[in-house]
């Protein structure tokens, strides 16, 4: 089943002044259940594909249906309701509130969805744990090590039961024993429980995990390998 | 809730520069309840002793007296006026008040010669509490004169020396009498007492065709405020009583002090204001860079799905949270300020001299009451909403996908 589809989708900064094409009619499948790695030279579009695709950013021209709706049709209000609901993130840094706990923070998305308490501390607990976080709860991010708190941001990308997570260079700042963590977390999320990821990467250790990994160089796909 | 607790420790995140702005409003609050409190002291100060020492709470006169001046305007319904008074339990004292000229050794000074019955003048503040040489309407025979020093010391005159004094009687012709002064007196208002002299009534009266003479009836209400709607009330209860006279409080009798009061009331509004907009920058600027600084997490709060609304509610909060602080601290320390100086008064003796000009004690007795805090507290609050404006549309309108690029 696809999760994402991606239609002749193009990118173009400052069309007006110096006009920079980041896509060029990019088309992409993802279907459900998939662990699939953007990879490229930098500046070859990924981070512009997982914003459009994430919704966070406006195609110049083309469609991006995420399970089935077009995102590329909503609004800016309509396409914060659903992020929240359907796509989970990971970003390379930055990616959690700095005043609020671990625990608080894997919440923070279950509160903006109206989750009653207990239903979110729960799963926010659960999250946690799944992630080898167990003990960390109530530790805030400046505590914890670079790989905590991207375990920290998986669970909160999982804490909304999104129908797929994208991650942009997640391993990008971590060092090799939290990257294996890192990813060995992720992959068991997607085998276990069947969770859809897309990643941008350039890191050699993520792209041999990942079980589709597609290269885009220009703007374009350029090759689509599936393992 | 969470955007509270996201808001409230944002708060602390930079100790120093919140620090530094809630110090900055808790000093505009201070300030603020400094000067409601020196004014409404001052104010306070200026029209309770003029109440005091010259128009009384309530002065009833001849409907054409306060226009004119003029003797032919008196009280003809003396009996009467004093009964309803006596009735409504109002302490008060009738008086002659008479325009003329006080004349000694070739010097001439334009006079208001009040006639007054010193039996009557204790209910109400007696000129005699000023008596600072001399005695009180006594201490000769015949026509003892109160003089204030500021006339004395103009007219060159002593204890013991004679003065003449000229006005008119009811209908119009000139006539004199000869006094003695008795006694000198200090108002500490130099205004008026450069142009005042008081003499016994009954003195004043014998030249007059009407031996009983009296054109003007003080009323002083006691344990009242000046600005309690009590006197107006009041007044118009005297007033419906006494249908061929005119009643009028002090706000009438002397409508340029009712206008004082009025006009500092519009001058702590300029200052409340000058003060308010200093605080918008500040807070707007600490604001805005807190939103700037944070523009990556705000973009990711954005990306994860952080409606607008709330995103701007959330800086909105940030602003609230520093007058939740800065609001209580500087009400607490403007009460103690406050309490300080109502019970010590703000010693302005160095300026005494230039105070005594308008009759304003040197001392000045704060006062504020507990809506001006009300008023401050709301004004800072509201300002903190306002100066909040912009930095939370700027947070609103950053596009995540701009803000968490790296």
């Amino acid at each position: 089943m696809k999760v994402i589809e991606v239609n002749k989708v193009e990118k173009i900064y400052n069309p007006e002044k110096v006009p920079v094409h980041a896509l060029r009619g990019l088309d992409l499948t993802v279907n459900e259940g998939e662990f699939t790695a953007i990879v490229g030279p930098s500046g070859c579009g990924k981070s512009t594909l997982l914003n459009i695709i994430g919704g966070i950013d406006n195609p110049s021209s083309g469609h991006v249906q995420v399970g089935g709706t077009d995102i590329s049709s909503l609004n800016s209000n309509e396409l914060i309701d659903f992020r929240k609901d359907n796509i989970g993130f990971i970003f390379q840094a930055y990616n959690l509130i700095p005043v609020l706990t671990a625990m608080e923070n894997v919440e923070f998305v279950m509160l903006l969805q109206n989750q009653p308490k207990n239903q979110r501390k729960a799963r926010a607990e659960e999250l946690l744990v799944a992630v080898g976080l167990g003990d960390k709860m109530d530790k805030r991010p400046s505590q914890l090590s670079g790989g905590q708190q991207q375990r920290v941001a998986v669970a909160r990308a999982l804490a909304s039961k999104p129908k797929f997570i994208l991650a942009d260079e997640p391993t990008a700042n971590l060092d090799s024993a939290s990257t294996t963590t890192l990813l060995d977390i992720m992959k068991e999320m997607n085998e276990k429980e069947g969770i859809t990821f897309v990643f941008s990467t350039h890191d050699n250790r993520v792209i041999e995990k990942a079980k589709r990994v597609v290269y885009i160089e220009d703007g374009v796909v350029v090759d689509d390998q599936k393992k | 809730m969470i955007l509270l607790k996201i808001a409230w420790r944002n708060l602390w995140r930079n100790p120093l520069r919140s620090g530094i702005v809630i110090l900055a409003m808790v000093f505009g609050i201070v300030v603020m309840i400094f000067v409601s409190g020196f004014y409404t002291g001052l104010m306070g100060s200026y029209v309770k002793n003029s109440i005091k020492k010259q128009y009384g709470h309530i002065q009833i006169h001849h409907p054409a007296f306060r226009e004119y001046l003029e003797t032919k305007n008196e009280i003809k319904t003396l009996e009467k006026a004093k009964k309803t008074l006596d009735e409504a339990n109002l302490p008060y004292a009738p008086r002659t008040i008479a325009m003329g000229l006080a004349s000694v050794a070739g010097k001439n000074q334009a006079i208001k010669i009040i006639g007054v019955d010193t039996a009557f003048e204790k209910n109400i503040s007696s000129p005699q509490d000023y008596l600072i040489e001399g005695k009180y309407l006594s201490g000769t025979k015949r026509n003892p004169v109160y003089i204030s020093s500021s006339l004395a010391n103009k007219l060159g005159l002593k204890l013991r020396k004679k003065i003449k004094l000229s006005y008119a009687d009811e209908t119009g012709t000139n006539i004199s009498i000869a006094g003695k002064i008795t006694g000198i007196y200090d108002m500490k208002n130099k205004l008026a007492d450069l142009n005042s002299i008081y003499v016994n009534q009954s003195d004043l009266n014998k030249n007059l065709i009407n031996k009983n003479y009296c054109n003007e009836i003080i009323v002083r209400i006691p344990d009242i405020d000046y600005s309690s709607n009590e006197i107006d009330l009041i007044t118009q209860d005297i007033q419906s009583s006494l249908p061929a006279l005119e009643v009028a409080s002090w706000k009438e009798v002397a409508p340029e002090l009712n206008a004082l009061v009025g006009q500092v009331k519009t001058n702590q509004i300029v200052v409340r204001t000058i003060i308010l907009i200093a605080l918008v920058f500040g807070i707007l600027n600490t604001l805005l860079m807190s939103v700037l600084e944070r523009k990556y997490e705000i973009g990711m709060m954005l990306a994860i799905g952080l409606n607008k609304a709330k995103t701007m509610l959330l800086i909105i909060i940030e602003s609230l949270c520093l007058s939740a602080v800065a609001g209580p601290l500087g009400i607490i320390l403007s009460n103690l300020m406050i309490m300080y100086f109502a019970q010590n008064g703000l010693d302005l003796s160095v300026i005494s001299k230039s105070l005594e000009t308008w009759g304003i004690d040197p001392i000045i007795i704060m006062k504020v009451n507990p809506q001006t805090y009300w008023a401050i507290f709301i004004l800072i609050t509201l300002t903190n909403i306002g100066a909040a404006i912009y930095p939370a549309i700027k947070a609103m309108r950053l596009r995540p996908a701009e803000a968490i690029r790296k």
